[in-house]
């Protein structure tokens, strides 16, 4: 549950207003004015829960919030800033309707998988129309409506990773070519499948929305890595989006919906673990749901315990068989806000990476800082999300690395929009992609 | 006089649009510091104005002045007095963006600062060449040089150090009228200089009462090459007090020396179980640093005078654990925070500063008055120089709680004047303190009105504070201060 009531009070009232978040917010950092802080925010959340504030002005300083968490891990009094803001945006769809943060993306898109799916598909269709010459690999360049600036945003695939029912992907070696098309095409379904191997486990795929449609080939690498490793993956149909963009815009009641729906979905099945690939939605599973109440919250308690992050449970639940096949390549690698300063999860992917022959790990300066992508944030707020991402490229192209690799299809998305708008030659990737190329080299 | 629309793009006209905030919710997160009473009482301003250069500062000047709009500086706004709160409406002069460091001259110990630059990355700076600005507050990550050299902040290495004061050599200076001077002979590159009154160290502390800091002319230091750290732990209070005075009489010179009270200690320990300290009444931080030999020769020198005091003393140069042990010292105002839940720390009475002989009468009387009020108070401070930071633990939703914290504070000022000291050691007077101005100066508050009247005559800049208006027969400072409040409470 979001706060509110008599515990948002008492989290407002701990904010002393010593402003030590003004050293650390990205937004505040470029923007430089106190309604862009933690402290201002907190503020103005106050005033509008006393009823001193009508909210007219108030969409943009709540809406410039990444939710990164940056002011929580900095703050000494321990004020969850970015619990606040959400409060406070709650609060505004409660009062004014959803009309105030983009209705349509939350309700009309995210929250109903057929519409994004059909979006993607056209949007698909018109890029190839349109844009037939650009390579595929540099992504594409699109404006988006009130963007000034134009956007990268990768080469949309033609079909979604989850296919229409339940699948099943168990070990087998190396995925050959037919086996792979079958994967995005979701042909081997049904529990159980001729694996040459016993597998040692079997865990869900949760895949999140930015992995399901946009990046398939980052959930198919999530498969292969886990494959490979003796698992047993199974991507339960009926899995939805995780709900944090409508929880973010203070849609509370779709985010409900969006959970009950995942619960659902993910108890379906008997399975080790739950494996999430993307950091957003790793909080969502990790920190909202649980925080529910009723029997909805009892389940998501029970079930949270199950669920992993991908790196996580390569490192701590599995013994991992590192790769034999050599990488000649350098990385660095992007701590998403909402694996460091949420889950505190930072060794682990690190671990992967050393453990890949050839790769050459380059740590960056101010690895934790935030991309800037925060979801819907540098969709209506390109502009400030790019100037908090161009100190993350230029920290990324200072180690010279080949592949700016990131735990979060969100952080992939920006990173890559970054690396283009600035001409680095690199690549950004989701860490299973790299340990995929790796296996894929062996002989 | 209110800035109103039209002024208001009068404004923007001269600086461009970005620079002069005027929307309701800016204005309402300009309306407050880390003060008590800005938790208390919102005073917004009608508009913020962000500068870009010392031009643009003059310009903005220029029309205050012939507009009589007041003008409030502003740096990070972490001061805890209110000083850079608009008690009387008018702009508030948001001086961060300005924040370059203009030129690193190591080889005359000074750089030239632009006032907006935060204490941390200045010193991040310096350190690339060897050196530092000593001077550190707690708030180093967020406080501005303007800021600090405007209330002459200082930090734990005061002992050594000395204050902001020693370290600033001239200011360039915006006047309330929008003329520009040089402080400090102008153009001068010298380490010292008697040309003149000196208007350097007069602009020093004076809160933005008396002129725009622009540039800041700042002394440095070569880093010291080692440091280490003495812990030692004291069954009674006068024990840690007697302590400091035997290693001062020991001929010993550490750069900081911390205490940290019962209270301190349990809050140190509850928030960061990790950190183990030695139960006790007391425990003292002595830091010293030099060259290896010598980190090693006060070190153990400091330990053997504590020793027959102490119940335990323990002393190290290795970084690691230097850094361990100075962690209790660094959480204590965090963790103050957290040792009761349901209330928060309130800044008020949170800087007084007593002789060092009078520090273990102090601290037990704070507990005192903290049982009277029925309130939690952690202290901690520099002992070395006898200041003590007390941090007042108070349920804000509470107004019997609040009336009970704004008597708790007001005791503990009253007991650093019963004591032979003074209200604030570092953080300033701001609107906090300047009830207490009168009994502190006396006849001198007169030529400090009279200094304020020179520099400003129509009281334009930064109005409200210090209790410099010169106030009608019968009325003293307080009373226009609370005068002040209950206009904008009504409002
Ligand atoms: C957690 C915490 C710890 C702290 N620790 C310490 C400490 O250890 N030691 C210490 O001394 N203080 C400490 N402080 C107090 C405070 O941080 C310092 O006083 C600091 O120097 C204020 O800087 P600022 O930029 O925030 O100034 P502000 O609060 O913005 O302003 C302070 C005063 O300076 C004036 N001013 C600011 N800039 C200018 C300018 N360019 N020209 C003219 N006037 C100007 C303002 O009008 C105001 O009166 C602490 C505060 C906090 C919240
Ligand atoms: S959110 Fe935390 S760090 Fe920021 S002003 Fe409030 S107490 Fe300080
Ligand atoms: S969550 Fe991130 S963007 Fe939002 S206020 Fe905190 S630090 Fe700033």
């Amino acid at each position: 549950m979001a706060l509110s009531g008599e515990a948002l009070a008492v989290e407002i009232m701990k904010c002393v207003r010593c402003g030590q978040c003004r050293a650390v917010c990205p937004v505040f950092l470029e923007s430089g004015a106190e309604t862009d802080v933690a402290r201002g925010r907190i503020f103005l959340v106050k005033l509008l829960m006393e009823g001193r504030l009508d909210g007219k002005d108030l969409d943009g300083a709540l809406s410039r919030c990444l939710g990164c968490k940056s002011c929580f891990q900095e703050c000494p009094s321990g004020v969850k800033g970015d619990q606040i803001v959400l409060a406070g945006r709650a609060e505004m769809v409660l009062r004014h309707g959803l009309g105030w943060m983009k209705r349509g993306l939350y309700r009309g898109v995210l929250g109903r998988p057929k519409v994004f799916g059909a979006m993607v598909g056209l949007g698909s269709l018109a890029q190839r129309v349109a844009l037939a010459r650009v390579p595929r690999d540099s992504g594409i360049r699109l404006r988006l409506p009130g963007n000034r600036v134009p956007r990268t945003i990768p080469w949309l695939p033609r079909r979604p990773l989850r296919p229409k029912g339940t699948a099943t992907y168990s070990p087998g070696g190396e995925l050959d070519q037919e086996t792979r098309s079958a994967l995005t095409q979701g042909a081997r379904m049904g529990p159980g499948a001729e694996g040459k191997t016993a597998p040692r486990r079997r865990v869900l795929y949760f895949t999140g929305c930015l992995t399901n449609y946009l990046y398939p080939r980052i959930g198919r690498a999530v498969i292969d890595v886990l494959n490979r490793n003796g698992v047993e993956v199974i991507v339960p149909a009926d899995q939805t989006c995780c709900g944090l963009p409508a929880r973010g815009a203070g849609d509370l009641e779709t985010a409900d919906r969006l959970m009950a729906a995942n619960l659902e979905a993910m108890s379906r099945y008997e399975a080790d673990a739950i494996i999430v690939s993307c950091a957003t939605c790793l909080t969502s599973w990790k920190e909202d749901y649980p925080a529910a109440g009723g029997t909805l919250g009892e389940r998501a308690r029970d079930m949270a315990a199950k669920v992993y992050d991908f790196s996580q449970y390569l490192t701590e639940v599995l013994e991992f068989q590192p790769p034999e096949g050599a990488l000649a390549m350098r990385v660095t690698y992007h701590d998403p806000c909402h694996h460091f300063k949420g889950m505190q999860i930072k060794k682990e992917p690190r671990k992967l990476l050393k453990a890949v022959p050839g790769l050459e790990f380059k740590e960056m300066a101010e690895a934790e800082r935030c991309c800037g992508f925060a979801g819907s944030f540098s969709v209506w707020n390109y502009d400030l999300a790019v100037k908090i991402n161009d100190r993350k490229i230029k920290n990324a192209a200072a180690t010279g690395a080949e592949a700016v690799v990131t735990g979060c299809p969100g952080c992939v998305m920006h990173l890559a929009d970054g690396l283009n708008r600035n001409q680095v030659p690199a690549r950004a990737l989701h860490l299973a992609e790299v340990l995929e190329m790796a296996y894929q080299k062996e002989k | 006089m209110k800035v109103d629309g039209a002024l208001a793009l009068e404004f923007q006209k001269q600086l461009g649009a970005g620079k002069v905030l005027t929307k309701e919710t800016e204005m309402a997160c300009y309306a407050f510091d880390s003060s008590f009473l800005g938790q208390l009482t919102e005073y917004r301003p009608d508009a913020v104005v962000k500068p870009d250069s010392a031009g643009e500062v003059a310009a903005v000047m220029r029309l205050a002045s012939r507009h009589r709009i007041p003008v409030t500086p502003r740096g990070a706004g972490t001061a805890q007095t209110g000083g850079a709160v608009p008690v009387r409406g008018g702009i508030v002069l948001d001086l961060s963006s300005l924040n370059r460091i203009i030129e690193v001259d190591t080889d005359n110990l000074q750089v030239l600062v632009e006032p907006g630059i935060v204490h941390a990355d200045l010193n991040a700076h310096l350190a690339r060449f060897g050196f530092f600005f000593p001077p550190d507050p707690g708030s180093s990550r967020m406080c501005t040089l303007g800021g600090m050299v405007s209330n002459n902040s200082s930090g734990m290495r005061a002992v050594k150090y000395g204050t902001t004061r020693q370290y600033v050599l001239g200011l360039e200076v915006v006047l309330p009228g929008g003329e520009i001077i040089w402080t400090g002979v102008k153009g001068s590159k010298a380490l010292k200089t008697v040309s003149g009154y000196d208007l350097t160290q007069l602009m020093v502390g004076s809160e933005g009462t008396l002129g725009i800091i622009t540039k800041i002319r700042l002394k440095i230091l070569p880093m010291p090459e080692k440091r280490g750290l003495v812990l030692a732990a004291f069954d009674t209070l006068e024990k840690s007090g007697e302590a400091v005075i035997s290693v001062f009489r020991n001929r010993l010179f550490p750069s900081a020396i911390e205490i940290l009270d019962k209270t301190a200690i349990r809050a140190a320990m509850l928030y960061k179980p990790d950190i183990v300290l030695p139960q006790a009444e007391a425990a003292l931080l002595f830091e010293v640093d030099g060259s290896p030999a010598d980190v090693v020769y006060q070190a153990e020198k400091i330990a053997g005078v504590c020793g027959p005091l102490a119940g335990h003393v323990e002393w190290t140069d290795d970084p690691v654990k230097f850094g361990k042990l100075w962690q209790a010292r660094q959480v204590v105002g965090a963790a103050a925070a957290r040792v009761k839940p349901g209330v928060t720390r309130v800044y008020d009475g949170e800087d007084i500063c007593v002789p060092i002989t009078k520090v273990p009468q102090a601290l037990r009387r704070i507990q005192e008055i903290g049982a009277r009020h029925g309130l939690t108070i952690v202290t901690y401070g520099h002992i070395g120089d006898g200041n003590l930071h007390s941090a007042v633990m108070a349920n804000l939703r509470d107004p019997a709680e609040v009336e009970h914290a704004r008597q708790a504070t007001d005791d503990i000022h009253r007991l650093a004047l019963e004591l032979g000291g003074t209200t604030t050691g570092e953080h300033g007077v701001g609107l906090t303190r300047a009830k207490y101005m009168e009994e502190e100066h006396g006849l001198a508050l007169e030529v400090m009105r009279g200094i304020k009247k020179a520099f400003d005559p129509d009281n334009i800049l930064n109005p409200g504070k210090m209790a410099l208006e010169t106030v009608a027969m019968g009325e003293t400072a307080s009373d226009k201060t609370a005068q002040d409040k209950t206009a904008v409470e009504r409002e």
